[in-house]
């Protein structure tokens, strides 16, 4: 049975009729059985007071941070997916979302909670986030971190306790550690360093154990599903993280496999992957949820039409992470419904651009890949007037010094006014004595010309 | 008074003693006028700075590293010439490792292509945001260059200015980066930075 959920934009009226599907699913009951009430906040004498006035250093931080996302319309849209997941709490529930490039969000047992830009870029549907938005829900209101902490403290594990504590009392000493490259290490570099910064407390309070990881999963399915989401495609996420770990340009975060993300203490294995599904199934009422190839391609649209705004800047800030690998696997994945190719081929030309890997064999290099990817950009409409620029560079490397002179005259013929327009009219003036060509020569190809082919 | 209070509070004079030796010494002054960077190439200081490169752990062998109030106030990378197996800046913490590689640039760079570079690496020491602006040409010793403006933030959110020059000649890079919180440092030291980037004088 198709499950009537089809476009993500009808999912809230859609929803409705899925409450009543999941009222009756069971399990359901479980559901209830909540160790926290909606607005519910420790007394400050107590342990968990005491826990919430730590955490409350490191939501300061999140707040004050350079790298917190301020445009409204962003926020406002990724809040309102986490106020349907949160239902009854979203009164308890503080939403960042932080200029980051990795996969990740985290909630703490006080309701702080981060969606860094990572993870939105990497989801293809709005039902994936509010999957990894419920799981983290649901970490919150069965208060997983709360029971982590007094499991550990009565000696299950005296080791973890004490990393919990120095971690939650450390928010200050760590916030500086919280950077760019120790993001970045989270993929791929010093792993080390990041198991031992990343934002202190946080990363401490969600380093649950696998009985709660798996509860969390259950759990938020479940909500993801109330609020109305799709829950028949909570796999496919970890599978596309393990696939994108995989082409990584790093062996030590291929031979890491599905570990090598933030996810760490969320490993993707087969038997948490066939939790999902047999949850989904339970949720809908013993049959898989299935939607239909049309069905699916209209909600990667309907999420990319939310995020379409800020796929440049997302994609510029991936390639910070010098996994180059990883992001043109990224950039394949986005590309699936033809969406966005300008602006896309633009960054897998960056990408290869960048990486500027030689081949053996006579196999293309990055930088033939490189032209290839730019040209490809400039046959759609967005592409970003540097394609031509960029371009130019190539060519130049390439010693293609008319196809480069070609290419940078395309530039200053489309930003006569940028910036950089001397540099690249010197870099035509330069490129041109140098091969003696008189100025007339040096006339742009047509765009025809370019998509039949190419400069050379 | 025992054996052991003395024993303790003579290790513990010992130990401040240390402490305070190694404040004195303190980072070594550069005094205005001619700085040696490296083979033949020189640049003029218009005042005293401080060379802060050994307060870096690791650091790009061929730059110096130098401030006038303190590494977080401000801080001005003057390179040697550079080649494309040379860093311009190295993470102090993860420094410069093959699964750590600070960022180099390429054979035969374009000006954008180093205003890039520059970016790139500035990124690597944490800067967050990094957008290079209002790039103009520049001719030192003979040889075309760009100077220009950029921007950052550090994680915490304290916005940042700078002013970078690069110049290639012979096949080698030369930059000069300088760097100051937006607010008062960056304005504060501009004259001394631009003199300098005027008195770049290439082998």
């Amino acid at each position: 049975m198709t499950l009537a959920i089809a476009l993500t934009p009808c999912l809230y009226s859609q929803a409705r009729a899925g409450e009543s599907v999941a009222a009756a699913t069971p399990g359901d009951a479980e559901l209830d059985a909540l160790d926290r009430k909606p607005n519910q906040t420790p007394a400050s004498d107590t342990l968990e007071g005491g826990i919430w006035a730590e955490v409350a250093k490191a939501e300061h931080a999140a707040k004050t941070s350079g790298e917190r996302n301020a445009d409204p319309a962003l926020n406002s849209y990724v809040r309102g997916v986490l106020s349907r997941v949160a239902g009854p709490y979203d009164g308890d529930v503080r939403l960042y979302v932080m200029d980051r490039p990795f996969f990740n969000a985290s909630m703490t047992p006080t309701g702080y909670t981060e969606v860094w830009t990572g993870l939105m870029l990497r989801c293809e549907t709005e039902d994936e986030l509010a999957g990894v938005l419920g799981h983290e829900t649901a970490h919150f209101r069965h208060s997983h971190g709360l029971k982590q902490f007094e499991a550990t403290r009565t000696g299950q594990n005296v080791a973890l306790a004490a990393t919990l504590v120095i971690a939650t009392v450390s928010v200050g000493a760590t916030a500086n550690a919280n950077s760019y490259s120790a993001m970045r290490s989270i993929n791929d570099i010093t792993r080390g360093l990041i198991d031992l910064t990343y934002l202190g407390t946080v990363s401490a309070l969600m380093s649950y154990s696998r009985e709660r990881e798996s509860e969390a999963d259950a759990y938020g399915l479940s909500y993801a599903r109330k609020a109305g989401y799709f829950t028949g495609s909570a796999a496919d996420l970890w599978y596309e993280i393990q696939d994108e770990t995989a082409a990584s340009d790093y062996e030590r975060v291929r031979r890491m496999g599905g570990r090598a993300t933030i996810f760490d203490s969320h490993p993707v294995e087969a038997d948490r992957i066939a939790a999902a599904k047999a949850r989904d199934a339970e949720l809908n009422g013993g049959k898989p949820s299935v939607r239909t190839a049309e069905e699916q391609k209209a909600a990667r649209l309907a999420y990319r039409d939310h995020i379409r705004t800020y796929l440049g800047a997302w994609l510029k800030d991936d390639l910070r992470r010098q996994d180059y690998g990883q992001t043109l696997y990224l950039v394949n994945r986005l590309s699936v419904d033809g969406q966005d190719m300008g602006l896309l081929n633009f960054y897998k030309g960056e990408a290869f651009r960048l990486r500027n890997g030689r081949r053996a064999g006579g196999l293309p290099t990055d930088m033939d890949n490189a032209v290839l990817a730019y040209k490809a950009a400039l046959t759609f409409p967005d592409a970003p007037v540097e394609t031509w620029r960029q371009l130019g560079d190539v060519h130049r490397h390439q010693f293609d010094f008319l196809g480069a002179i070609d290419a940078f005259k395309h530039y200053l013929a489309l930003a006569p006014n940028a910036e950089d327009a001397w540099m690249v009219q010197d870099q035509v003036d330069t490129l041109s004595k140098d091969l003696m060509l008189p100025a007339a020569t040096a006339e742009p190809k047509s765009g025809a010309e370019l998509k039949s082919g190419g400069t050379k | 008074m025992t054996m052991k209070t003395v024993l303790k509070l003579g290790a513990a004079t010992a130990a401040a003693a240390v402490l305070l030796t190694g404040c004195a010494s303190g980072p070594p002054l550069v005094p205005a006028g001619k700085m040696s960077v490296a083979s033949k190439y020189s640049v003029t200081l218009d005042r005293n700075w401080a060379d802060v490169s050994k307060l870096f752990f690791r650091r790009a062998p061929k730059v110096r590293i130098l401030s006038i109030d303190g590494v977080l106030l401000n801080r001005l990378y003057v390179s040697d010439g550079l080649t494309f197996v040379d860093p311009l800046m190295v993470n102090a913490m993860r420094g410069d490792t093959k699964n750590s590689p600070a960022p180099r640039g390429k054979l035969n760079m374009s000006l954008s292509e180093q205003m890039e570079f520059v970016s790139s690496s500035l990124a690597t020491m944490d800067y967050l945001k990094v957008e290079t602006s209002n790039p103009k040409p520049v001719t030192i010793s003979g040889a075309k260059g760009v100077r220009f403006e950029f921007t950052a933030r550090t994680a915490e959110g304290l916005n940042l200015h700078g002013l970078a020059q690069a110049v290639s000649d012979k096949g080698l890079n030369y930059y000069i980066v300088y760097i100051a919180p937006e607010e008062h440092y960056y304005a504060a030291n501009l004259k001394n930075v631009v003199a300098t980037m005027d008195s770049a004088n290439l082998p």
